[in-house]
């Protein structure tokens, strides 16, 4: 399965290019999330010996970082094009309300990292229009797990100005979640967005489609679902009528 | 394009500079937890008469016990009531008792420290979770709730069970919800609840270790048709040791009744129990975390603890006080601190000799 996903994503990056076919590089980034973690338990326990009762699901809004950016290529076939890219993307899933020593409400997060590599096609409505409209679907791949303080110094940086607040305890009960879960993670994404230009702007769902829990544990609670909706903001580097110089200068010769 | 793309790996990298300062540990580096398991009056003269109370001392998470020298350069009597001097300080191990069954009586209003302020109840579940998690697989527990009038007792699983792991749930809402509960509890009927349990370890217990623990730390309706005693030797009877767990003091500090005090420190004494008592309620929730990891052993047997003999006169002129009736509290002081920082430990105890 893992041989046969790396083919999919090498032979995704590579036969556009090989092919000299049209395709739009350019980068990407996602300044607003809303997520939403279900599970299968009403409390979690932690290692700590405490416990955390869980929250009803309903979608929590956030602004993860700067860092939530990464690149993406396109390959264009007229009204249809297929999409890939490579993310840092901060997850951020509040599922618990606590109260702080000051009595400042705050929430408990299972908050951390991954590089997403999704695959999507996107069909085009106005194709010859400066304003475009689309509608995509897709996977979305999320591999590795990057906690704040521990594994990168990476996604601490989106979680400075609750920094203070932070202590060892919660760092703790972090790192219990993010052991619990799966480095390699495949999610169902599906979405509208619009095209202006070298500009992008897309509103896209995931939902995960293989579990969770790299465990389960029958007397404690498990992921059960995560929804995220991602607002993600493009700038196309390379404009998509751009020929490789192959073809170029095979066109010259003409 | 090169140009480009360095310019975005340049953004990228400067979104992704952070500061890089070390988490705060808010634990204590160091803390003790001390708790008197026995107090023994002997040799009862007119005027005099010597004591024996067994308490222990837990250091940390790592080490278990000072050493016997450390506490006797630094334990000392102080009562109202009496005047003790040391007369010997020595190691002792208690008899195995073998594997247990332990039913343990819970308050729904128990806490009064909220250490993290997040539930009033989460540093008696910590407590529990731990004391669950670090005993053998041949124990046995019940959890059985305070409650009130007709009920007395209720009950949660079926009966005595060893699997620790399934109780984690069941603990977790009923601890989160106590909140709500404790609106409609005022006083309870703390006697009637032993009785009850009493009666439910007498019949469903395993083994011959048997125990009771309360969590307790409430004002509670001890004049409803049954008494001290009457409950006291029950617990004899069925040879059930009662041992309590109480603590005083924090945020949330509700006084509890000095006629409890009689009734634990008495029952504990009776059928070989021990009163844990903890006062200074910033180190109480570390220090109830230590006596977690070792409560199974103490319940267990085979426990090194130490034994302080003191030879005890009243203060003041009276007419042979001990022999006509008496009744002392007191503390042993232990200042285990360092030669920069005192940690001065309280442990209650009581002489009573009606």
């Amino acid at each position: 399965m893992r041989k046969a996903y790396i083919i999919l994503i090498f032979s995704f990056f590579g036969l556009p290019y090989l092919s000299g076919q049209t395709f739009e590089f350019g980068i990407q980034f996602i300044p607003i999330q809303a997520s939403m973690i279900l599970f299968d338990q009403d409390y979690i326990i932690y290692n700590d010996y405490t416990s955390q009762k869980i929250l009803n699901p309903s979608f929590r809004l956030s602004a993860p970082s700067l860092s939530n950016s990464g690149l993406f290529l396109r390959y264009i076939r007229k009204k249809v094009s297929f999409q890939t890219g490579l993310n840092f993307q901060n997850n951020v899933y509040f599922y618990g309300k606590r109260i702080l020593s000051d009595y400042t409400p705050t929430f408990a997060s299972l908050f951390y990292s991954s590089i997403d590599i999704p695959f999507t096609a996107t069909y085009t409505f106005r194709h010859d229009e400066p304003v475009k409209f689309r509608i995509l679907a897709g996977i979305n791949n999320k591999i590795f797990k990057i906690r704040r303080n521990y594994y990168s110094v990476f996604s601490k940086s989106f979680d400075y100005f609750n920094y203070a607040t932070a202590n060892s305890a919660d760092d703790e009960k972090r790192k219990f979640m993010i052991d619990k879960l799966r480095s390699f993670i495949v999610y169902f994404r599906s979405g509208i967005g619009m095209e202006y230009y070298n500009f992008t702007a897309d509103l896209f769902v995931d939902k995960n489609i293989t579990s969770m829990n790299r465990y389960i544990d029958k007397y404690n609670a498990n992921f059960k679902d995560t929804y995220q909706i991602n607002l993600a903001l493009g700038f196309s580097i390379a404009p998509k009528d751009l020929k490789s110089k192959k073809y170029i200068r095979k066109l010259n010769k003409e | 394009m090169r140009k480009l793309l360095l310019r975005y790996f340049v953004l990228f990298s400067f979104a992704c500079t952070v500061s890089c300062t070390p988490p705060v540990d808010s634990s204590p580096s160091s803390t003790f937890s001390c708790g008197v398991l026995s107090t023994r009056a002997e040799n009862i003269s007119a005027q005099e008469l010597t004591l024996k109370v067994r308490f222990f001392v837990l250091e940390g998470e790592e080490s278990d016990q000072l050493t016997k020298k450390t506490i006797e350069n630094n334990l000392t009597l102080y009562s109202s009531d009496v005047i003790g001097t040391l007369l010997d300080n020595r190691e002792v191990t208690t008899p195995y008792s073998g594997n247990y069954s332990c039913a343990i009586l819970l308050d729904k209003v128990y806490n009064i420290i909220s250490y993290d302020f997040d539930r009033k109840l989460s540093p008696t579940e910590s407590f529990l979770r731990k004391f669950l998690k670090n005993q053998g697989d041949n124990n046995s527990f019940l959890f059985s709730i305070l409650e009130p009038n007709p009920q007395y007792a209720s009950f949660f699983g079926k009966g005595f069970t060893s699997n620790d792991a399934g109780l984690d749930l069941p603990l977790a809402r009923l601890l989160n919800n106590a909140e709500k509960l404790t609106e409609k509890i005022s006083k309870l009927p703390l006697l009637q609840s032993i009785d009850i349990l009493l009666d439910t370890i007498n019949r469903s217990g395993k083994g011959n270790n048997r125990n009771l623990l309360l969590l307790y730390s409430r004002t509670s309706y001890l004049n409803s048709g049954i008494t001290k005693d009457s409950v006291i030797n029950k617990a004899k009877r069925y040879g059930i040791k009662v041992s309590t767990i109480m603590e005083k003091g924090g945020e949330y500090y509700v006084d509890y009744d000095l006629a409890n005090d009689d009734l634990f420190f008495k029952i504990a004494d009776i059928t070989g129990g021990f009163v844990y008592k903890n006062n200074d309620f910033l180190t109480s929730y570390f220090d109830r975390m230590i006596l977690a990891r070792r409560l199974g052993n103490i319940l267990e047997g085979n426990f090194k603890c130490f034994e302080s003999t003191w030879k005890i006169v009243p203060k003041g002129i009276w007419t042979d006080p001990f022999q006509s009736g008496f009744y002392a509290e007191g503390n042993l002081e232990i200042d285990l601190g360092t030669q920069f920082l005192s940690d001065v430990t309280e442990l209650p105890f009581s002489i009573n000799l009606k």
